[in-house]
């Protein structure tokens, strides 16, 4: 067990389940939106795993998964597999971070601590997950449970006595 | 700089600056809510911010902020005082549960449990980000423009991130 492996190993489970609730809606409820939130269901779980193999590669790290493009939809299953890749290699980067503090140069002449970039991975899979929730939410559908409870208890990490 | 601690410490800068622009609401705004949400801001900010003093608590480590009630709003000067207070209290619990994993015991009326500290430690994070998104969508639809209150804007806040 290591906190850092289990932080980022959460954050693919709750992207994995979502995925695996969306993946039985319909193709209008995949484009169902709220007020406040990103965009639609579809737009907005392709924002959420399309972005994560170019966090692993702006701090050096190796993405082995498929390319994620907005179109045509690249479909559930592709989803799921990026999000698998993508946790891996956020692993190996969190660790790598956790020897040694490293800075990058983007392209544009921006400097960015590594660290950053690796809280942001968790920070924004998050902030989006609760955007679909709430949308699922209006149209009437539970939303998954996605929370540290529910994935410990599904991983065996509360056992009750 | 140290990972472990900037998750904590983006947590805290994301939960002050939410607390800020919300210090500036009206009553009725405070008030508001949206159908998928938590409740209205207030019940969110409170219920946010008691949680994660409580997981200091629950992992065994010292919590040193004011009280935070589950059930009424204690003003936004406690909830900043227990933001602080309790990210110091996560940040040395995370330290600990990397140097050696550990277990915490969970009694709810009959029944207990055995935790594992780390899942209670991601579970302060996303529990904060989580609801966090949702007054932000409340904010939203009550027309406010939200400040940048991910990772790139902390980066940015703090020297993290570096623009040209």
């Amino acid at each position: 067990m290591s906190l850092i492996d289990d932080l980022y190993r959460q954050n693919e489970w709750a992207t994995l389940r979502l995925l695996e609730t969306c993946r039985t809606l319909t193709p209008e409820q995949l484009e169902a939106s709220a007020e406040g939130t990103y965009g639609s269901i579809r737009r907005t779980l392709l924002h959420i795993v399309g972005g994560e193999p170019s966090y692993i590669t702006r701090i050096g790290g190796r993405y082995e998964g498929p390319a994620i493009r907005y179109e045509p939809f690249p479909g559930f299953d592709a989803l799921a597999e990026a999000t698998r890749h993508a946790a891996d290699g956020f692993i190996d980067r969190a660790q790598a971070a956790l020897d040694q503090s490293w800075t990058f140069t983007t392209p544009e002449g921006e400097t960015i601590d590594a660290e950053v970039v690796l809280v942001q991975a968790l920070n924004h899979a998050a902030e989006h997950r609760a955007q679909i929730c709430t949308i699922l939410t209006t149209l009437g559908l539970e939303p998954p449970a996605l929370d540290g409870w529910t994935w410990a208890v599904e991983t065996g990490r509360v056992r009750m006595r | 700089m140290s990972l472990i601690e900037d998750l904590y410490r983006q947590n805290e800068w994301a939960n002050l600056e939410v607390l800020e622009l919300c210090r500036g609401l009206t009553e009725e705004q405070l008030g508001a809510t949206l159908e998928g949400t938590y409740g209205s801001i207030a019940a969110t900010l409170t219920h946010m911010i008691a949680a994660e003093a409580g997981y200091v608590v629950r992992l065994g480590g010292t919590y040193t902020g004011p009280r935070v009630p589950y059930d009424s709003f204690p003003g936004f000067d406690v909830l900043e005082a227990a933001t602080r207070a309790a990210t110091a209290g996560l940040i040395e619990r995370a330290h600990a549960a990397l140097a050696e994993s550990y277990t915490v015991r969970e009694t709810e009326g009959n029944a207990s449990a055995d935790v594992d500290a780390e899942l209670m430690l991601g579970q302060a994070l996303i529990h904060g980000a989580d609801h966090r998104s949702q007054v932000c969508t409340i904010l939203t639809t009550l027309g406010f423009e939200i400040p940048e209150i991910d990772a790139w804007g902390w980066g940015l806040a703090t020297g993290r991130f570096r623009e040209l």
